[in-house]
């Protein structure tokens, strides 16, 4: 009768393979160094921080951007809805007085200006308040942008583990995290399309 | 047809949104209206003020999200009546089903006109009224 041999944990590694492994790491450690590689994955960490920094442009200029619009809307609104009610209030005092014969043609003309004038003017209100709702660009493109410095810094703290394992000369760290928020991100799967769809999925849901 | 003096909380972390929604909401007739920059300060001011009729809320915010306002203001006996409405670039179905499970009044996904968030109010107040 033979003693049963206990079985060997699947997890644990066997001495061959430790030794095989430290040897790649050793000449990994080599390669990078002899081939000035560290330099490549430092040069590569800090342009994270440029990267980050555009990024941290773009949305700076988005806001300043959505923010003069939304300004000027709001400054121009007033206006319109002001020349709408001159042009309504002067052709109904027009339509009442009295200029005798001669200069009725005149008077019809102004009346009928007005109104035009009155319709341009619901034009551009319309239009203004279209300027207005795409300012929304801002929101979400300012957590698709937030999202990125995220994958970017992400990107650089493991450029940086990897110089601080095989270079550990390299400055720690390059950059620091600042609070970003997480974004919508892109549409995935699960992900309705519209308006519609939530509507649609309210409705099943007896909303 | 609601009250145009009806005091409304717009709750968002971006400042460009909140004066959107503030500005649709002018267009709409309803000038009454606050902000607040997260959950936090909402449920401040809902609480600290007392008076408010109606809250858009985003969903995605620092300090307190929109969901979880929801959930206060349900649990607050003071204020779980309050409509609350989600206007939020959250557009994943999950996301959905937990503001209609949370008690959430109605939910608009950016981008959105002021067209949609009129339709969506006159939809909760025609509710409210049943």
């Amino acid at each position: 009768m033979t003693t049963p041999t206990p079985r060997k944990k699947r997890t644990k590694l066997s001495d061959a393979k430790v030794e095989k492994i430290g040897l790649a790491t050793a000449r990994l450690h080599r390669i990078l160094k002899e081939l000035g590689h560290t330099r490549h994955l430092e040069k590569s960490a800090s342009t994270m921080p440029d990267a980050r920094e555009r990024l941290s442009f773009i949305d700076r200029s988005m806001h300043e951007a959505s923010e003069k619009t939304i300004s000027a809307v709001e400054a121009s609104l007033p206006l319109t809805s002001a020349n709408r009610a001159t042009c309504s209030d002067l052709s109904i005092r027009l339509a009442d007085a009295n200029f005798g014969k001669k200069n009725e043609a005149l008077v019809m003309e102004t009346i009928s200006k007005l109104g035009e004038i009155a319709m341009a003017e619901e034009s551009v209100r319309h239009n203004l308040m279209q300027i207005m709702e795409a300012q929304e660009f801002r929101d979400v493109a300012g957590q698709m942008v937030n999202k990125i410095v995220d994958a970017a810094v992400e990107i650089e703290n493991i450029l940086l583990d990897i110089l601080k394992e095989y270079a550990p000369d390299t400055k720690d760290s390059l950059i620091s995290k600042e609070g970003l928020t997480a974004g919508p991100g892109h549409q995935t799967k699960d992900s309705v399309n519209g308006q519609d769809e939530v509507d649609d999925l309210l409705a099943s849901l007896g909303l | 047809m609601a009250d145009p003096n009806m005091k409304i909380l717009v709750v968002d972390d971006f400042s460009t949104m909140r004066r959107i929604v503030r500005n649709l909401l002018k267009e709409l007739g309803f000038a009454n209206v606050s902000e607040a920059e997260d959950g936090v300060d909402a449920l401040n001011k809902l609480r600290s003020e007392g008076n408010f009729e109606f809250v858009v809320s985003d969903w995605n915010m620092p300090n307190m999200t929109g969901i979880e306002l929801l959930r206060n203001i349900r649990a607050d006996a003071a204020l779980k009546h309050l409509p609350v409405l989600m206007v939020t670039a959250e557009a994943k179905r999950e996301n959905i089903i937990e503001a209609a499970q949370a008690g959430a009044s109605g939910y608009v996904v950016k981008p959105f006109t002021a067209a949609t968030l009129d339709e969506k109010l006159k939809k909760v107040f025609a509710t409210m009224q049943k």
